[in-house]
């Protein structure tokens, strides 16, 4: 399937040369210069033709090569390979032209000892011994273990050459099983991993014979790593790119490790690599190269288009920087946005996500009569102005806050005031740095401080800080370095060391649940270490020394908020626009990982630049995203951008959560449900608990226990109990029917059957009917021999649509 | 989803529904230069197809291989644990004496006792076994349930039931998006007072003016939908039918009703919610479902474990023993594939705590019906229990032949919703053992 | 208020007491409303069972009553409590010829008294429905009920500059509602919120200076609560009330000068006497000028008790048996106390503050002289959730002093962190209690019923007739508790049982609890002759240590007056007294 696959490749490619040769302008060879210091030196070389539709098309393959002296280099597809010291030419050709590279050989014949940190380990991550499946295992794999990917090369050293372990034999090098075992010499369960006749093979045995040393500590320092191309942007799906990988070293050498890279793909479907860094565009969309060289990373991005020649970018208005930002990158990949949505689906939209709730009748009635040319920015500050903005903020931040009214975790009071805290911090727009820190370093009872009990759940697990503020999921690093982003162990660990003395318990309680309580452990200091000083290890490496009568939280604060640190802040742009366009631009929001980066790093920066010279001015935050014009574009699609997804071409379609759904439900039929644990009248939106409530939130996806900081416990997929359940359950029909309703006073009312279809799309789609909708709706009315009943059937109509099932 | 939380360990216990229904989200595999060879490797061919309906059910949390259906007698003490032998109706072949029952339908059973992989933590032990899948990092593959459901997506079969259901859940939809996932079937079934809800039309409304409003509701929404397509959309137009269907089916709404089975077979399944929710399994494949779930997620005894299994097993040995016989009584065992697995074993040796913990390198998995053959043991673990010893066989290898068994061809792509067509299963080979 | 509390279906009331027209003692389930003012007549309805047309009301305080006789389960009685009468929590109970019933507790007040009305405060799609709000005139205290889950709203006017005090009286009236307490404009906007007041324990209390003049709301939202006293008090005006009391008791019989702080730390002294009584540890100091406060829960004790130096540098030596009171004066201070002591002995150290309505969670440390930690000791006196730390410790070898500390565990301090802190002999001890050895303190469904019906803390004794009364003990830590947490005791020895206080006529049969064993029970009879009002009886049990030195401990009667968890709150009422009557002849 490989060679087969190869050759479709090349095929591919001679095809594009062969075709198209006449409009390539110019050729380029990566990198510009080669040197190869000793015999195990190679390097890929990297040829690019520059065509005449703008873009860069790869023909690594297809080029020709030639080397003036073979003698001091052999080429051999586009892998350059040392012989004897000196310098030469290699040419290349190539559709659009011939260019050629400078070759400088050192010397082959001296010797360079095989580096068991930056030889040996890169072959046992390439083959896959030290992976999660394999020896990487936390228990190891038939009695023998490495550490995971490679993290603890001591450790591995000491794995490989202790005599118990017997997989190094000095005396007959070719006879250790770490030569035998993986290319299936001697039976292995995890198979052949590589030929006896491979560079990898040989890099072992040389390692072996030349003594089988650790140079731990010694061996020279692997600075970063360099992927060629860093970004492409292709054309068309079909086309291949060659990657080249150099390891860039402390001593200022640098390799060629194309072949001992470990490449991955942020997702799957656009792009596919295989082990040799070839990627091939599958189809049009967007993804990420991650290459993984010894503990160092780097990314090549491939945005994969399909190129229109005739293609116009109409260049339509921008309502700030956002749009700027979000067109150029549209105008790149040749999509046409959505045009801007109708003044009801705006209403509609930003009602439901700044006060949780559809417009009722009279506002959409008052906003579509508004005649005044900034109406929208209007609506804008007056929804952030009013209470439920804080209801819609506060239940978001409860979700993640761990706090439930049952279980084993949380048997303590203080829901209420909890959400009463939020609610009143956002209300008041409390800037969201000393939110933050509120949640972050409270300490004493739940009920006189109910921002701890935040933290009560959550802060003792250090992981929790990075995923719900940094926007970093690090539980990895809890156990070895995190194989997918920057995050090492003793980052984790560092991080550990700010709640190390932070203590929980349960204070005072009755059968409602417990007050929880916070404290900074009393045994810390005894009375005559008053004057002591820590050291602290910051996550990111840096050191600070704080009293050790400070509270190391605040100190984890400080450093969150000091000057010039950005994390915070892309995070929370990040959540907030995730929460108005139903997609971060990371996503998911909270996994800001390197191997993920976001749709559109300029916006995201941008907005956080925005949002820190706004002094972490939250309201200020939504509103500008709710201003933009991306906010404001229609749900419809065009030919374009119907199959985009990452760049916020359109709206996208969200279902309404449980809770939007339910209040929506009361209002149009103007009944309310019986929540239990808060009365009558209450929005769903508005009670502090998970489970509580009624059995429609959790069929709709509220999450029954929140059991993680992750927005991923709330399920916005429909399934069919819940269209069952709207079609037929309870919920809807009984509050059609209740007396009281709004269809009850409709009636009452005895309006025209013109009126009453208005009426009812008002109330129930927060927008008038289109004509068509309305003579449908008319003729059904004037069909049916009960008109209650008429009525009734449309709003139930009304009610189940899919329009009224999402935000769109 | 219903759990124990009596000896789960922590990590289990943040497993939630969601979880369940998104298996393969967590940790990730690299792709190393053999993982990628390998992948040439290609399938056998398989034999023609029986099953036309499966009933999958999931002992999540891991049950003892051990103390079920891989007794090592001869063992110490401390792996060995409380339970004796129980000879089967096949010669040669012992149980633990905890499945007495069981036991006696060895005839109709095929018990693979070396089953294998690597992933003994439950998010990802589940989504491997679930749908065949390693981890990927930001994927999530579709469960067996959700490509069967996929496959019968047509709907023709089971007259107005959904193609899919999942008691009281199932794994999800994955790649293949949300309207693949099942219906949740929750509650107890063995309460007196249990109703599927939502199936009957609300008091007053007939089924004309239901059908009336339907087809209003055709012609005013599709204004909406002019213009906008997603895949979220498209969950609840396939829903929407499928809830159309049920509601209107008295065969389907039937189905559903366990009131109308005869007190004695409801005996015989026991009345316990593990017993009715395969009674009513068994309903539902008799109506034409394709694809049934019954999950219980109660079997994660890292503490006291024989205490525990002495009040669980006899309940899963009589419901399952019923299942199987009560199938092949009324002719559909043959064309009914039943599957007893969960995520993997649990450890050897019994642990201080008196629990065993996670244990994957070798396992059983029970398969009867569906044109498996009787009878018959495949592979041994060694005499501890702990490993292999003869024939292992992998989750790939296990659903690989699960889906030939039902006349899916595993090596078909199907379309993910990121557009990409996705293998159902890869590095797949079919358990010849199970049908020669 | 939606639904009306007065009209209870007298149907579901036979339901719940089965056995109503037998004759038995009577019981009292609820009083409603809680609160009378005094000086003027308020009709009070008993909810209960066992009612005749003799029931009469017990009081502790003088008053007028009219009517009550009922065969019903519901009586209703026209109190006026005598206009002296100092504002407060009273118990009260009903007698009949079968008996004495369970107490309920009312308040006095000094305010009027205003029923809720319903409807008065509902919801729409979020929005508090402002216009159904009850219209009040201040000071006032509002009686409500059946709030569980309701909402009421009342709406009050006020001038530019005044500063209310709303503070509602629930669970210290042995209601069960969990009220969240709000304050809203007349828009509806929050103000201001409290739930769970500290130093109020499970009520609260708003302190609000109105900027602009004009009506404005409050709204009472139940959290939680259920059952037959599910009714509030709420009490509002420009009250003081007190933030902290100093020191949190006295020696029996002594004049003490308590310093009450007021709400804007203002100090005025209020001089009383310690009750001598030896049999109760607790007493109430009512504090006349906040009326914004119920009166302070306060210790007796027997040891010698002196005052924290607070002008000291250093520990303070102190010469022990002891009851030192003190205060952590300042946010993270620690409080140091040098006492000497002998190899071998001894020390048990208490601390007494959260129980007595300070804000102190303390936390408590033994030093030796090097300064080497010997013990720490955080929480859980007695039982779980009690914030009060107690410790006993041997003295090592070699150490003939050691320094006792004493901070807030959470950092805090000021003026409301007083604390008393005993040093006394420890050893072996145990503890006494009426009722089940099995622990009575979780709900389940049969002490469910007896928490909220039994006369619990009391004792009729049908004349010629003998009782038995059970009479548990804990000799040690986490018997089959899991809500004891408290220090070991490890008393195994016999324990002595006798009654103390039993009139003539009366006879308690001494008995002994014999050693290891957690269970005696003692028979008590009256003879004919025997007085027909109530007297109180203390249970004592004593205990010989090895060494020949006497425990004697009171068997305590715990009162769960809405909710059996809430045991070490100081607002519950536990009973070291058993209220004993005779009844008619028995049968």
């Amino acid at each position: 399937m490989l060679r087969t696959n190869l050759l479709a490749g090349l095929a591919v490619a001679w095809c594009a040369a062969g075709s198209a040769a006449a409009d390539f302008r110019r050729l380029s060879v990566l990198p510009a210069e080669v040197n190869l210091p000793d015999a195990r030196s190679r390097q890929q070389l990297l040829v690019t033709a520059h065509g005449a539709d703008g873009y860069l098309h790869d023909v690594t393959r297809s080029a020709e090569f030639e080397s003036a002296d073979p003698g001091v280099a052999r080429v051999d597809k586009g892998v350059v390979r040392p012989g004897r010291k000196g310098t030469t030419l290699v040419r290349v050709r190539g559709p659009g032209g011939t260019t050629e590279v400078k070759v400088t050989v050192g010397d082959p014949a001296a010797a360079r000892p095989v580096s068991f940190v930056n030889e040996v380990m890169a072959v046992l991550g390439k083959a896959g011994c030290n992976a999660g499946a394999c020896h990487g295992h936390n228990s190891g794999k038939g009695g023998f273990k490495l550490s995971l990917r490679g993290y603890d090369p001591l450790a591995d050293h000491q794995a490989l050459t202790h005599p118990s372990h017997g997989r190094i034999d000095l005396k007959q090098p070719d006879e250790s099983l770490i030569l035998a075992k993986p290319t299936g010499r001697v039976s292995h369960r995890g198979g052949k991993r590589f030929a006896a006749d491979s560079d990898f093979h040989e890099t072992l045995r040389r390692w072996v014979a030349e003594g089988a040393k650790a140079d731990v500590g010694r061996a020279v320092r692997l600075q970063r790593i360099e992927v060629l191309p860093g970004r492409r942007v292709v054309p068309r799906a079909g086309e291949e790119q060659q990657l080249v990988v150099l390891a860039h070293f402390a001593d200022g050498s640098v390799r060629d490790v194309t072949e001992l890279a470990v490449y991955e793909l942020s997702n799957e479907g656009v792009v596919e690599v295989s082990p040799h860094g070839l990627v091939k565009c599958k189809r049009e969309g967007e993804a990420a190269v991650f290459v993984r060289f010894l503990g160092e990373m780097g990314l090549s991005r491939f945005v994969v288009i399909r190129h229109r020649p005739d293609f116009k970018w109409p260049d339509p208005p921008a309502n700030n920087f956002i749009d700027r930002h979000l067109h150029a990158k549209l105008k790149e990949i040749q999509v046409l946005p959505s045009g801007p949505c109708t003044d009801a689906e705006f209403l509609r939209r930003a009602s439901l996500d700044a006060v949780g709730l559809p417009p009722p009748a009279d506002e959409v009635r008052a906003f579509l009569a508004d005649a005044r040319p900034d109406k929208q920015r209007r609506k804008i500050d007056e929804l952030l102005d009013r209470e439920e903005f804080g209801d819609v903020w506060a239940l978001y931040w409860l979700e993640l806050s761990g706090t439930t009214e049952s279980g084993d975790s949380a048997r303590f009071k203080g829901m209420w005031t909890l959400s009463f805290w939020l609610k009143d911090a956002i209300n008041r727009n409390l800037p969201y740095d000393r939110f933050v820190r509120a949640l972050l370093t409270t300490k004493g009872g739940s009920l006189e401080k109910p921002a701890m009990t935040f933290g009560f759940n959550r802060l003792p697990k250090a992981e929790v800080v990075p995923q719900l503020f940094l926007g970093v999921r690090l539980q990895c690093a809890e156990c070895h370095d995190h194989p997918f982003d920057v995050w090492k162990r003793a980052d984790y660990q560092a991080l550990g060391a700010f709640f190390t003395d932070i203590r929980f318990k349960e204070g005072p309680g009755d059968s409602y649940g417990s007050e929880g309580r916070v404290f900074i452990d009393p045994e810390r200091l005894l009375p005559w270490e008053k004057g002591k000083t820590v050291r602290l290890r910051l996550p990111d490496g840096g050191e600070v020394e704080v009293p050790a009568t400070r509270d190391r939280r605040e100190v984890l604060a400080d450093w969150m908020f000091g000057p010039g640190r950005k994390r915070v802040a892309r995070a929370l742009v990040n959540r907030v626009w995730g929460r108005l366009f139903g997609r971060g631009i990371v996503d998911p929001v909270d996994d800001m990982r390197f191997s993920n980066p976001p749709a559109n790093e300029s916006l995201l920066e941008a907005l956080a630049e925005d949002f820190l010279a706004h002094k972490y001015d939250f309201k200020h935050l939504v509103r500008t995203v709710m201003n933009s014009r991306a906010y404001q574009l229609s749900s419809v699609v065009n030919e374009t951008n119907e199959r985009e997804k990452v760049n916020f071409s359109h709206r996208r379609l969200r279902r309404l959560s449980a809770e939007q759904l339910l209040d929506a439900v009361c209002q149009a039929t103007g009944v309310s449900e019986d929540l239990k644990v808060a009365p009558p009248g209450v929005r769903a939106a508005q009670l502090p608990y998970a489970g509580a409530g009624s059995r429609f939130l959790t069929l709709f996806g509220r999450p029954a226990q929140r059991a993680s900081p992750c927005e991923c416990i709330r399920s916005h997929e429909a399934t069919l109990p819940q269209v069952l359940h709207l079609l037929n359950g309870t919920t809807v029909a009984r509050k059609l029917r209740s007396k009281g309703s709004t269809l009850d006073g409709l009636l009452a009312a005895k309006p025209s059957d013109d009126r009453l279809v208005e009426e009812l799309y008002l109330h129930v789609l927060s927008r008038p009917p289109s004509d068509r909708e309305r003579r449908l709706g008319r003729d059904y009315l004037r069909e049916s021999g009960n008109r209650g009943e008429a009525a009734e059937d449309l709003m139930w109509v009304l009610l189940t649509s899919q329009e009224f099932l999402f935000n769109h | 989803m219903e759990r124990r939380f009596t000896g789960g360990c922590a990590e289990y216990r943040c497993l939630d529904r969601r979880s369940f229904l998104q298996v393969g989200t967590l940790g990730a595999l690299g792709l190393t230069l053999p993982d990628y060879l390998r992948r040439a490797a290609a399938a056998g061919p398989s034999p023609p197809a029986k099953a036309r309906a499966a009933i999958l059910v999931f002992l999540g949390g891991g049950p003892s291989h051990h103390d079920t259906f891989d007794p090592k007698p001869d063992a110490p003490a401390e792996i060995r644990g409380e339970f004796g032998i129980v000879q089967t109706a096949v010669a040669g072949v012992r149980f633990a004496s905890s499945v007495p029952l069981l036991a006696g339908q060895m005839k109709r059973l095929a018990v693979l006792r070396a089953v294998t992989h690597r992933q003994a933590a439950h998010e990802p032990g589940v989504a491997y076994m679930t749908t065949g899948y390693s981890f990927r990092p930001g994927h999530n593959f579709p469960g067996l349930g959700a490509v069967v459901g996929f496959e019968h997506r047509d709907g023709t079969r089971a007259g107005g039931l959904p193609p899919y259901v999942g008691m009281p859940d199932g794994a999800g939809g994955g790649h293949l998006g949300p309207s693949c996932n099942p219906l949740t079937v929750p509650g107890d079934p063995s309460d007196p007072k249990f109703r599927v809800p939502d199936l009957a039309l609300p008091d007053g409304l007939s089924e004309s003016r239901f059908r009336r409003r339907r087809d209003l509701s055709a012609r005013l929404d599709e204004e909406f939908r002019r213009g906008r397509s997603s895949e979220e959309g498209q969950a609840v137009d396939r829903f929407t039918e499928q809830a159309y269907g049920l509601i209107t089916s008295p065969r389907a709404r039937a189905a559903l009703d366990l009131g109308r089975e005869d007190a004695k077979t409801r005996d015989r399944y026991g009345r316990t919610q593990f017993g009715q929710r395969l009674l009513l399994a068994r309903r539902l494949v008799e109506a034409g479902v394709p694809f049934v779930t019954a999950t219980d997620f109660s079997w994660d005894d890292h503490l006291n474990i024989f205490p525990a299994l002495k009040q669980r097993l006899p309940v899963v040995d009589r419901g399952l023993a019923a299942l199987v016989a009560d199938l092949d009584e009324r002719s559909l065992l043959a064309s009914t594939l039943v599957i007893v697995m969960g995520e993997f074993g649990r450890t050897p040796k019994v642990n201080p705590m008196r629990g065993r913990d996670h244990w994957s390198e070798a396992f059983s998995v029970v398969l009867a019906g569906g044109g498996v053959a009787g009878g018959r043991v495949i592979g041994a673990s060694d005499k501890e229990g702990a490993y292999p010893r003869e024939r292992p066989v992998t989750p790939e290898e296990l659903l690989h032949s699960i889906y030939v068994l039902l006349g899916i061809d595993p090596n078909k792509s199907l379309p993910s919703t990121s557009g990409r067509e996705i293998q159902i299963v890869r590095d797949g080979k079919f358990i010849k053992e199970l049908t020669a | 208020m939606d639904r009306t509390t007065r009209a209870l279906p007298a149907g579901i009331l036979l339901l719940l007491v089965p056995g109503a027209s037998l004759p038995a003692p009577p019981v009292l389930k609820t009083v409603y409303p809680p609160a009378a003012r005094r000086g003027t007549e308020t009709q009070l309805q008993l909810v209960g069972g066992g009612f005749t047309r003799e029931t009469r009301l017990v009081l502790p305080f003088a008053a007028e009553v009219r009517g009550g006789g009922s065969n019903s389960d519901v009586a209703v009685f026209s109190l006026k409590p005598a206009a002296d009468t100092p504002p407060g929590v009273y118990p009260v109970r009903v007698q009949t010829a079968e008996g004495i019933s369970n107490l309920r507790l009312i308040a006095v007040t000094d305010v009027p008294v205003i029923l809720a009305k319903g409807p008065n405060g509902s919801y729409r799609n979020g929005r508090l429905r402002l216009e159904r709000a009850q219209r009040i005139e201040w000071p006032c205290a509002i009686a409500g009920g059946r709030l569980v889950p309701d909402v009421d709203a009342f709406r009050f006017s006020v001038k530019a500059g005044q500063r209310l005090v709303f503070v509602t009286e629930t669970w210290r009236l042995g209601l069960t509602p969990d009220p969240l307490l709000r304050l809203r404009d007349a828009r509806g906007r929050t103000l201001a919120y409290a739930h769970d007041t500290p130093g109020l324990q499970r009520d609260e209390r708003i302190d609000y200076t109105f900027a602009k003049a004009g009506e404005y709301i409050l709204e009472l939202q139940s959290t939680g609560g259920t059952g037959w006293t599910n009714h509030y008090l709420v009490r509002l005006g420009e009250f003081d009330y007190a933030r902290a009391v100093f020191p949190l008791g006295g020696r029996r019989g002594e004049m003490v000068p308590f310093r009450v702080v007021g709400r804007d730390g203002k100090t005025s002294t209020v001089k009383a006497k310690v009750p001598a009584d030896p049999w109760a540890d607790h007493w109430r100091l009512p504090l006349g000028d906040h009326a914004g406060s119920l009166p302070w829960l306060l210790a007796s004790g027997d040891l010698p008790e002196i005052s924290e130096d607070e002008g000291r540098d250093g520990p303070q030596k102190v010469a022990w048996p002891v009851t030192v009171n003190g205060r952590v004066g300042k946010p993270g201070e620690e409080d140091l106390y040098r006492i000497a002591v002998k190899p071998g002995e001894h020390v048990r150290v208490q601390v007494e503050a959260y129980f007595l309505g300070s804000r102190l969670d303390g936390y408590l440390m033994v030093y030796d002289p090097a300064g080497k930690k010997l013990l720490a000791k955080n929480d859980d006196q007695v039982y779980r959730g009690n914030p009060d730390p107690a410790l006993s410790f041997e003295v090592p070898k070699g150490v003939r002093e050691v320094v006792i500390s004493l901070r807030d565990c959470m950092g805090g301090g000021g003026i409301d962190y007083g604390y008393r802190l005993t040093i006394e002999r420890g050893g072996p001890d145990f503890y006494l209690w009426l009722g089940k050895a099995q622990n009575g303190f979780r709900i389940n469904e049969e002490n469910e019923a007896w928490f909220r019906t039994d006369a619990s803390d009391t004792l009729n004794l049908p004349v010629g007739q003998e009782v038995r009364l059970r009479v548990s003990v804990r000799r040690s830590a986490k018997e089959n508790d899991p809500y004891y947490a408290g220090p070991v005791q490890g008393y195994q020895g016999p324990i002595r049982l006798k009654a103390e206080g039993a009139p003539r006529g009366v006879t308690f049969r001494p008995a002994i609890i014999p050693a290891g064993k957690t269970e005696g029970e003692m028979v008590c009879v009256a003879a004919a002759e025997t007085p027909k009002d109530p007297f109180e009886v203390v249970i004592v049990g004593e205990g010989t240590r090895d060494d020949g030195s006497v425990i004697r401990r009171v068997a305590e009667r715990k009162l769960f007056l809405s909710d059996p968890q809430m045991i070490h709150l100081s607002w519950n009422w536990r009973m070291q007294k058993l209220v004993c009557v005779t009844a008619r002849e028995g049968r």
